[in-house]
Order: structure tokens, then sequence, then C-alpha cells
């Protein structure tokens, strides 16, 4: 029997969080007809406290002697724990929604990211702002959202367009000061300005709420990254009257043979198939391949971890790769279209997949991008609050 | 439970700057203590002063039995090495016993000395790692807790591998005083002695090109080794020392000519040597009593094609002539 660790987070907002992740790995590795393996987890809160994180990683690698240890953590808490993998030789395989930009991409001989490009499809999806023609954009977010440097990816594909960012409206985080009135009027004297808008979970629908309140009387191009049009939590969103475009990163909507599995396994074990889930099945697929290089290489995690950044497999959301430049992993993204559904509520269409090139292109040129003076004061992993 | 450390930096000047800003910023450090003579270590004493941080600056060896006492008036349980020349006295290590450690600029067991950025340079290793492990009364030879692997880059120096470690070991510095603030105990591994080489402080010999047995890229690798620290590798023209500080692979090839021997030398092109496996390098900055200067304004005032590097060849008549009616010209 071979042993794996996860470590799971805690959200409000995505109360299922840890129970998706968990089962999109355990119903992955079922599928892969992994039942010797045995997934040992623990809860690490929201990610911010680093006494419970490194006590955890502590005890799966010394106590329960996992081999390879998953978690949905940010950079900041992988760099707390990646010492404990060099000493151990074991693997870290980092879970990561994307949204942050690590000061510096850390190259640690024994982890590796897996990553929902949150930051990456915000990039992209302001540059989609530009490939309509605008040059000029109000950066609308939350108090939450806002602080995740996502915003700064937003900025950064949309200037790298020559757009230009004219204003930032910024919101609370309780609905009673999630209010777009000030934003309308100002809206009201303004001609060809999109909205980037990075936002997630409850706050996409408060977000279209406002907007179809607001706006009724104009006619506003919005454009979101892959959280902001995440299904699960569009399902309880009112369409807002607007064109809404943006950037996925997975959508129940793919067709693809890989996903349409994926999509039949977690419904016929009356699971949720969502962007953790997904983190997950796929996270499955990852531990399969390095259960197996662990053994070919006397479980050596360094080894293991080279030998990984050459693999890459078909998932549910397309072939996913590693870049070795910076240990995470890469995979297709999709431009994506709002529509309404029959309730008045909210539908996603996929419209096309981004060249694999572009996708590429993209990253290594954000990857590169000095951050400078740009920083996160959130410690938190991505949606955990 | 292990305590959170209250770590006194024991460093070398420069190298353990940016381990000394961080160690500062994520409030771990109690005090500083500083190699008097080396470069950079005013900096240090400077930032040391403007923070209101203990500092000794130790000018020599002997003043390491005056150190005990003055740590004993510290609150500090903790001490990290980065760069740090010597062993500590047993008394020390004794009264922070398990909580000595050496922040080592290579891979151990087989790297252990002073100097392992040469010897990992020299020997064209393609990786190479900061190694933190305790300290003992033997240097580099306590338990490692974890080592921290890179690649080299193509071309690497003493100098851009320097810098590199600098970097990596402040976050090493970070990683472990997280581990000793939040671990219930540190993963210790014993070093496998079959493995262990230890290096002295490379002398002359060891800095020389030996043009007769080093083919050109051993000749690469140490002159890159010796890069700045030596201010190049050493060789011989006309019988005078003088210093590689760069050189690269030339697309050229020779066919039987002697190691070291002069192959081109005109005006606008690069300075063309044979090296003895057919391969040509192309020298691009030397280092000589005139000073650091590009190879071809050196060699064009004093070297002929077909002089031999290396060789204790003395300037025949002509040669000799000729620089006299260059110098009198210039």
């Amino acid at each position: 029997m071979q042993k794996i660790g996860i470590l799971l987070p805690r959200s409000t907002y995505y109360g299922s969080i840890s129970f998706d992740l968990f089962d999109g790995l355990k119903q992955g590795l079922k599928h892969l007809c992994r039942d010797d393996v045995i997934v040992v987890h623990d809860n690490i809160g929201f990610g911010t406290d680093q006494q419970l994180c490194y006590r955890a990683t502590e005890q799966l690698l010394m106590n329960d002697e996992v081999s390879i240890v998953f978690a949905y953590v940010s950079h900041r808490t992988a760099q707390l724990l990646k010492p404990l993998f060099m000493a151990t030789n074991k693997l870290l395989v980092v879970l990561d929604s994307g949204a942050n930009l690590p000061q510096e991409w850390p190259l640690s001989s024994n982890t590796i990211y897996h990553s929902l490009h949150n930051s990456l499809g915000s990039w992209l999806s302001a540059k989609e702002a530009s490939r309509f023609g605008y040059d000029k954009a109000v950066m609308v977010t939350g108090y939450y959202d806002g602080g995740y440097l996502q915003t700064h990816a937003t900025h950064l594909g949309f200037s790298s367009q020559q757009g230009r960012i004219v204003n930032n409206f910024v919101t609370g985080y309780k609905r009673e000061e999630f209010n777009f009135s000030s934003l309308s009027t100002w809206y009201a004297e303004q001609e060809g300005t999109c909205f980037l808008a990075p936002f997630s979970g409850d706050f996409v629908q408060w977000y279209f709420e406002e907007i179809k309140k607001q706006f009724s009387d104009s006619s506003v191009a919005i454009f979101l990254p892959p959280f902001g049009l995440e299904e699960s939590m569009l399902a309880g969103a009112p369409y807002p009257n607007q064109e809404v475009r943006g950037v996925v990163c997975w959508s129940k909507h793919l067709s693809l043979p890989k996903n349409t599995t994926f999509l039949e396994v977690m419904e016929s074990a009356g699971k949720r198939a969502n962007l953790f889930s997904l983190l997950g099945w796929e996270a499955s697929i990852l531990a399969d391949k390095a259960l197996g290089l662990m053994e070919a290489n006397r479980f050596d995690g360094r080894q293991t971890c080279r030998d990984l950044l050459e693999f890459s497999f078909e998932g549910p959301r397309g072939t996913v790769y590693f870049d070795a430049g910076t240990h995470t992993s890469l995979a297709p993204l999709y431009r994506a279209l709002l529509k309404e559904n029959k309730e008045g509520g909210c539908a996603l269409e996929v419209l096309e997949e981004i060249p694999a090139d572009q996708v590429l292109d993209a990253y290594v040129e954000m990857s590169g991008v000095p951050l400078e003076n740009a920083t996160s004061g959130w410690y938190n992993s991505y949606v955990c609050i | 439970m292990m305590s959170l450390p209250k770590i006194v930096l024991m460093c070398a000047g420069e190298s353990a700057y940016p381990t000394l800003q961080l160690l500062l910023l994520e409030k771990y450090l109690s005090a500083v203590v500083c190699v008097g003579k080396q470069d950079g270590s005013h900096v240090v004493q400077e930032v040391c002063e403007e923070q209101k941080l203990p500092v000794f600056m130790l000018s020599s060896k002997k003043e390491l039995n005056a150190l005990k006492s003055w740590l004993e008036g510290l609150d500090a349980n903790t001490i990290f090495c980065v760069g740090f020349p010597y062993l500590l006295p047993m008394e020390i290590l004794t009264i922070y016993a398990g909580r000595c450690f050496n922040f080592h600029m290579g891979v151990l067991p087989e790297y252990r000395g002073p100097m392992p950025i040469f010897e990992t340079l020299r020997s064209a290793e393609k990786e190479t790692a900061v190694t933190v492990h305790q300290m003992t009364a033997s240097f580099d030879e306590g338990d490692v807790v974890f080592e921290d692997r890179f690649y080299l880059d193509a071309g690497e120096t003493f100098g851009s591998l320097a810098l590199k470690f600098a970097e990596r070991i402040s976050l090493a510095s970070q990683n472990l005083a997280q581990m000793l603030s939040f671990g219930n105990s540190l993963p210790l591994k014993k070093q496998e002695g079959a493995f262990a080489s230890f290096f002295n402080y490379p002398d002359k010999f060891e800095t020389t090109i030996k043009w007769k047995s080093m083919c050109s890229s051993d000749v690469e690798h140490l002159v890159n080794a010796c890069n700045p620290w030596n201010q190049g590798a050493d060789t011989l023209l006309h019988g005078k020392p003088l210093k590689l500080v760069s050189v690269q692979f030339s697309k050229e090839q020779h066919d039987d000519v002697e190691a070291g021997t002069i192959l081109q030398l005109e005006l606008g092109k690069p300075v063309l040597v044979a090296c003895l496996d057919g391969e040509v390098l192309a020298v691009d900055i030397v280092s000589s009593a005139w000073g650091i200067e590009p190879a071809q304004k050196l060699f064009s005032r004093i070297a002929h094609v077909g002089d031999v590097l290396g060789a204790n060849q003395k300037l025949n008549k002509t040669n000799r002539l000729k620089n006299r009616v260059e110098s009198t010209t210039e």
C-alpha cells in the first residue's frame, strides 16, 4: 500500500471546498483503479496559520510517512513547507488557484505547482477586452478579490495591449456595502470604457445583481477571469443583461472525452463536479504517475519532481503539462460568453480554446514581469475566508 | 516543540547581507558577529549599529576566545554561520548544543572545505546546493537538516554563483528559523562518509592552467572558478604572470598545434588560443601587472601569433625590440 497526504482548506463561501478537493482525488484514484493508495488528510483552515500548516505537514511526513503531499496552499505557505520536503526528500504538489502572483517564482527541487491559473486567465481576459476594441477600462473589484495580484495581472495584461485603466472601483465585502451607484454615476459620462472585473464566489452574484440594478439603461462590456465565471457560483446569479465575456480554465460544457468521463464519474458517485473537484481529479492523475516514479526512483522525491516536469496528461480541461522554468503546470484556457438561461439566470457558453502558443507566451511574459512594488497582503489561500 | 529562535548571525561580510536583512525583517535576529577584514564587513557593521543590534567585529581568530563571554551577555539561543571562516570553540558548541548551524555553499559531504564554490565550478558540476547542517568540532561534518539544490547556468563564474548563494542562503535561513519555530523536531540526516572529500583553500598550483594536460572545457571551468576572487586563472606569458579572467569557446579548431599557442591576434577579432583537445578558446579579458583589460589590448602590445601561454618562454630579441618601439610610440 502506498500513502499520499492531502492538506485541505476551509472556506465560508465555498463551503464544500475541502469535500470537493477530496472527492475529486478519491474518485480519480478509484477511476484509475488505484484502490491500493491510502489517502491521509488533514485540515489547515484558511491557510493563514503557519504553525498549523507546518505541523500538519510534519505529521504527514514523519508520522504517517506519506511520500507525496498535495496541499491547497499559497506560494507563501509552500515556501514555509519547502524545507521539510527537501529534508525528507519527498514531494510537495501545491494545488493552486493561481490568483496570486508570487513575489518570485520559487524553484524548489521537491515542489511542483498544479494551478487553475486565475491570474493568467485575468491577463488573457484583459487582452480579450483589447481584442474587442477597448482601450480604456475600469477595474471593478472587491475588498477581498482585489487584494490578490490577479488585479495586477489584469492591469499588466491590458496595458500590454496599450490599454489604460482609467478608474479603480473597489466595493466593500458586506452585502450592504456592495453598491454600484457611484460607479453608475461615473460611468454615465464615459464612452468606450469596459469593465475588467476580478470577482469570485458570492461576490459574482452580488456583482451581477448590482449591474442589473444600476446599469439597466446602459450598455456595459464586462470581462471576467476564470473564478468570475465559475459555474457553481453562476448558478445562483441573475443574468445581468449585459455582454459578459471572459476566460475560463474549465467548464462542464467542454466537449472533451476526458471531461465527459469526469462528469459521469462524479455524477454517478453523487459528487459535485466543479473547479475544486477538477483540481482533486487531476491531482489523482499526478498521484498515480508520481507514485510510480517514486518507486522507480527509489523514493527520491527530487528525481521524481524532475521527471514529473516531463510528464503531460489528458485531463478534463485538455492537455496538462509543466513549465520547467517555474515548476508550474499549464493547461488550455478557453474564451467564454455568458448567456441567459430560461429562468433568467446565467449559463456559460465556451466559445473556443485560446491557441496553446498564445497561452504559453502569455504565461512566459507574465511570469517574467518583475513585480517591483506590487505585493499582496492576503496570506490565506484564495477563496478561503 | 522547539523554541523561537533568537539568532546570532556569524558571517564574513557582504555574502551574508541578504540573510542579515531577511532575519532582521522577520525579527529573528539578536546579534551579529562579523569577520572584520572581509569585503563589505563595514556595511554589516553600519546596518547593525543603525538597527541597534549588538555586533562583534572579529579581527582575528584569536578573538574567538573573547566571543564566549560576549555571547553570554545576549538573549540568544541559536547560531547561524554564513561564510564564517572559523570553527566555533567547543564551549560555544556545548552551550548552544544542537542549535549551531552552518549554511554551506556546496553539496555535502562531497565538497567540504572553505572554497566549495571554486571546487564545484572547477569540477564542472551541473548542480550545487545550499546545505544546512549542524556544526561540530570539525569543518562541515555535522548532520544535514536540508539541502536546497539548484542548477548552475552555462558560463557560471565564482562571482555569479556566490551572488546566487547569498540570495538562496537568505531564504534557507528563513526556512530554518521557521522550522525551529514551528516544528517538533528537525529532520536530521547523517553525512555519508564514503562520499566525503575535503578541499583546502586553493593554492597557486590549483589556480594555474595546465595547458599540457587540461582540455578546453577544463580551462574554461578553471577560469570561471577563479573569476573574480583570484582575478582569473593563472598562466604565464613570456615567463611573466598573467591571469585569464574570461574565455569562451570559439567555433575554430586547430590541428596539432601546441596547447597554449596564440593562433590569432588581429585588430577587431578575438584572441584565439589552442587547447590540448583541438578546441580553440577565445580569450576576452585578462589581468596582469598592467591591470585588467581586454585580451586584445594587452596581447597586441606584448604578444605575437605563435607565442605559447604557460611556457616559461622569454622574449626573443626581435620581440623585445618590437615592444620597445611600441612603448616609445605610445
